[in-house]
């Protein structure tokens, strides 16, 4: 056992894993014909780099990278490309399986760009479930400092063995693909978390750990409880150390990796294969063959299943994930994809639809639950409310959506789903609040040029009478009275807001050099159209006055 | 300084002006929809009381009883207490101009406000000293701020609580008003008068 | 009957009553003069909540008038930009209470587009676009910078050709909304006909 340190709450649901860790990681047959959608990370989803009838072999890119925060897509069967569609591309096999590999590198003697380039090109995203692209979360040194490399092989929520047979059949492996991303980002620590409901895994580290590590690396194994796989509670655990809300792990100098990313990871590295097969794990009662499966991606959910002896009448359903932050799936047509961890193929008895829902009763079981220490209650009323200046307060985009609070309500109140409904409402608001201000911008900065383009009007038109010498005409057409203290004033004014238009600017772009300046810039661009517009119109009154003076 | 510790708390709470003597019931349920307009509204209150108390008492002492117009006296409060209420809106209008729309109408409502109009001449009642006519005002109005703050906090909580519709809005707060109320009569005889 | 008139008490109380409000008035004079403001700072947070389009639906040129008007006392219910969710922004910031739209509330988000083949180049639509989301020239082709566009409608009456059409605006895949049903459905008098549950 590791440190006494611990996070609040948690639940102790049915573990449920006996069913699908009795049998070694098998390889699931090789698909006919595949289907991998271009979005299967967060981000922007990739742009296909292929057409309709284009032969590829495995391995070879099919869409590359789009924007900052995205990841490349590669074929996992070879054959010829038989649909691209706006979301997917469908690839029809040859039964051939010809691999088209990158150059094998020694990741001991390689510069550090050099594995990030790697990465970059594999197509590797976080295979835990979030699929952040694994390239750019590796960038993290440039900002911060990583004293610390955590293996979070928790697998907290029930039924998923995944990462247990991973490292039952490739414990050296992972550990020489945490020594890669050790050395990207200067970790001088590895900690593996793992729970203590997986022996032989343990086993199989511990013998692992036997050889020499460069970077060394701690084993420690914790109490079995949900959900300590959420990356913050596991860091918490371990390291005893608070992410702060609304930062990142790279924030405490910890970087936080799923085994069987780094795995990915040596093998795009070390084989030079990027991300076309995962692990994935099939159970539930539906099935007579369940067990863990390498899959090659884009495999069709109904084939894998029917493949693992899928009992059709009994089946209720098919969720992808756990059964506390899993999604049911609403077709079995539908691909595997990079973050398929599980499907559960479940029957009625096995996961029965819950009761209906009742009235809170404020009992406060949800707030005694919550790893996060939040107050789901409290969420729960503000979200139905709508009271978004309550739901900010109280927190809500701390909330990692775990389901602790919905499995204890006694009322069954499906929780997170208000909370996500209210997440996603407070994040459009969010984008149309930006887009306003920044409509609001342009219209200020329209309404500065047309001021100072009627001003330049009137300064060509004042000098041009004053050319031809027309005298006091000029001055009786111009009832108006020549405000010059106002101007003055005016001019001032304009000249302070363009001084603290350039302030801003450079304070922001110091503080963070990658940030759009765009809307900064308008406002700047504003201030001198109006600083321009008010020295005109100070100078035209000037030049009245002076003409009045002498007629 | 028991006297002055009496006073306070038997303005506050014993004979809290707005439970249970039931004054002052229009900003209580007009202002009391949000925390910080009552916050604001509570502060403005226990100025013009403070204020209020102290100037009715110069006023009656100084002005009325001398030339022996003591009968005068509703009407004179009502003067100075309309004055110190102008003079609070001036002050919140320039410390803050959101409050000021906020409060509204409510703010020289102040000047109708019972519980001022009833600090004043019950105070009288009791014959006290200037400085303990000034503490009465200010144990009444740190009573009415207490009240309307907690009710404040209440009725949010309430507007996002799942109310039927017979219930919602002014109904449900006057039953928690009268909740309220009766809680308060658990001061009763702790403070004689 | 003693039905002397007590001139001396009717004097001194017109006295005391008249002293007061001179001295009072003359005070509370003085401290207004001193303590004038002339900056508002509400109109500005008014603003913020308004949606910017600029279109000028509400009777004013502008969102910046129109709050200016909101803050002297106008009705919050003019802007159909906003819709329901603006007028209870603005109903909670001032402590108001919401009334429905005034006008018809707007569908969804509209952007406009160009036919280019149509275009004859007068710029008109470029002076009328209040965010400058119309790139071109004079006798040059004229389009719609599709991110700029707020869907103001302005620029649909200037075109002297009708060569612009205001399409939906289809929000991306990333800002998709769940659509969710939740009533305890306990009070039958409460219950309301179920909407779809996606």
């Amino acid at each position: 056992m590791s440190n006494a340190f611990d996070f609040p709450g948690g639940i102790y649901p049915p573990e449920r894993k006996q069913r699908s860790n009795q049998s070694a990681l098998i390889e699931a047959p090789l698909p006919r014909r595949v289907t991998l959608p271009l979005q299967q990370h967060s981000g922007q989803p990739a742009k296909p780099c292929v057409a309709q009838g284009n032969a590829v072999k495995v391995g070879s890119v099919i869409a590359k990278r789009e924007g900052m925060v995205s990841s490349a897509l590669h074929a996992s069967i070879s054959g010829t490309v038989s649909e691209v569609s706006t979301t997917q591309i469908s690839i029809e096999g040859d039964g051939q399986d010809e691999w088209l590999r990158l150059p094998p590198l020694v990741w001991q003697n390689v510069e550090p760009h050099a594995l990030l380039e790697r990465l970059n090109e594999s197509g590797i995203v976080g295979l835990g479930g979030a699929g952040f692209p694994t390239h750019i979360k590796a960038r993290v040194v440039e900002q911060h400092t990583i004293h610390t490399l955590v293996i979070n092989a928790a697998e907290c929520e029930p039924y998923i063995t995944a990462d247990d047979l991973t490292l039952r059949h490739y414990a050296n492996e992972v550990l020489e693909g945490a020594q890669i991303i050790a050395k990207l980002c200067g970790a001088q620590h590895i900690v593996i978390g793992i729970e203590d409901n997986k022996p032989e895994a343990i086993d199989a580290l511990k013998q692992a750990l036997t050889n020499s590590q460069p970077v060394p690396v701690e084993l420690a194994v914790i109490a079995t409880r949900y959900p300590s796989g959420g990356e913050r509670q596991l860091i918490k655990k371990l390291l005893d150390l608070n992410v702060p809300s609304g930062g990142l792990p790279a924030d405490v100098g910890v970087l936080c990796h799923n085994p069987g990313t780094l795995l990915a990871i040596l093998h795009a590295v070390r084989d030079g294969q990027p991300l076309v097969s995962r692990v994935v794990t099939l159970t539930g009662e539906a099935i007579t063959q369940p067990g863990n499966r390498w899959v090659r991606l884009g495999t069709s959910v109904r084939e894998l299943l029917e493949q693992a002896g899928l009992n059709t009448p009994e089946l209720h359903q098919v969720i992808q994930g756990g059964p506390m932050m899993g999604t049911p799936l609403l077709t079995l047509d539908t691909p595997v994809t990079k973050l398929t961890n599980c499907l559960i193929a479940a029957t009625l008895e096995e996961l029965p639809p819950p009761p209906a829902e009742s009235p809170c009763i404020r009992c406060g079981e949800c707030e005694s639950v919550c790893p996060v220490a939040l107050l789901p209650q409290q969420l729960h009323w503000y979200a139905r409310a709508q009271d978004d200046a309550k739901l900010e307060r109280y927190h809500l985009f701390d909330c990692i959506e775990c389901g602790a609070c919905s499995y204890v309500c006694p009322s069954h109140i499906p929780l997170v789903v208000d909370y996500r409904e209210a997440k996603s409402r407070l994040r459009l608001q969010r984008i149309e609040t930006a887009k306003a201000e920044h409509a609001k911008h342009r219209f200020e900065f329209r309404q500065a040029r047309l001021a100072r383009e009627e001003a330049e009007k009137q300064a060509r038109k004042q000098a041009r009478q004053a050319q031809q010498r027309r005298p006091s005409n000029t001055a009786a057409t111009n009832s108006e009275k020549v405000d010059l203290r106002g101007l003055r004033i005016a001019h001032a004014a304009a000249k302070a807001s363009v001084k603290k238009a350039e302030k801003t600017l450079a304070r922001v772009a110091q503080e963070d050099p990658k940030q759009s300046l765009d809307d900064l810039e308008m406002q700047l661009a504003t201030a001198q159209e109006n600083l321009k517009a008010a020295e005109l119109q100070l100078a035209q009154a000037r030049e009245q006055q002076s003409n009045e003076e002498s007629p | 300084m028991s006297e002055l510790f009496i006073i306070l708390i038997s303005t506050a709470l014993v004979n809290n002006f707005v439970l249970v003597q039931f004054l002052g019931l229009c900003p209580f349920m007009g202002v009391s929809n949000k925390l910080e307009s009552a916050m604001g509204m509570s502060l403005a209150t226990t100025f013009v009381l403070t204020l209020a108390s102290a100037a009715s008492f110069v006023v009656y002492h100084g002005l009325l009883v001398p030339l022996d117009v003591t009968y005068l006296r509703t009407i004179s409060f009502i003067v100075v207490i309309a004055a110190v209420v102008q003079f609070t809106e001036i002050m919140v209008r320039q410390l803050s101009p959101l409050l000021h729309q906020v409060l509204g109408i409510f703010l020289p409502l102040i000047t109708t406000n019972c519980a001022v109009l009833g600090v004043a001449l019950l105070s009288l009642n009791r014959e006290l000293s200037f400085f303990h006519t000034t503490l009465y005002g200010l144990g009444a109005a740190l009573g009415f701020s207490l009240i309307l703050v907690l009710f404040a906090a209440m009725r949010e909580r309430l507007a996002g609580a799942d109310i039927p519709k017979p219930f919602q809005g002014a109904a449900i707060a006057m039953v928690t008003a009268s909740l309220m109320s009766l809680a308060f009569l658990g001061f009763s005889g702790l403070v004689q008068g | 009957m003693n039905s002397t008139i007590d001139i001396i008490g009717i004097l001194s109380a017109v006295a005391v009553l008249t002293g007061l409000g001179i001295g009072f008035g003359a005070l509370l004079g003085l401290v207004s003069e001193r303590f004038k403001r002339e900056d508002n700072p509400l109109v500005e947070q008014i603003d913020a909540l308004l949606p910017q389009t600029q279109c000028g639906q509400c009777g004013y040129p502008g969102c910046r008038p129109y709050a200016e008007a909101i803050n002297q006392g106008d009705a919050l219910n003019k802007c159909p930009p906003g819709g329901e969710a603006t007028i209870h922004a603005l109903a909670d910031l001032l402590g108001r209470d919401p009334e429905p739209l005034d006008g018809e509330a707007q569908s969804e988000a509209k952007v406009a587009f160009i036919r280019e083949a149509e275009c004859i180049g007068c710029t008109k639509c470029i002076q009328a676009c209040p965010v400058d989301a119309i790139i071109g020239a004079a006798k040059l082709m004229h389009t719609v910078i599709e991110d700029e566009c707020t869907g103001c409608d302005l620029c649909l009456d200037p075109c002297p050709v009708d060569c612009i059409d205001m399409l939906p605006r289809s929000a991306p895949l990333t800002q998709w909304q769940p659509v969710v049903a939740h009533s305890s459905n306990m009070i039958a008098s409460d219950r309301q006909p179920a909407s779809g549950v996606s």
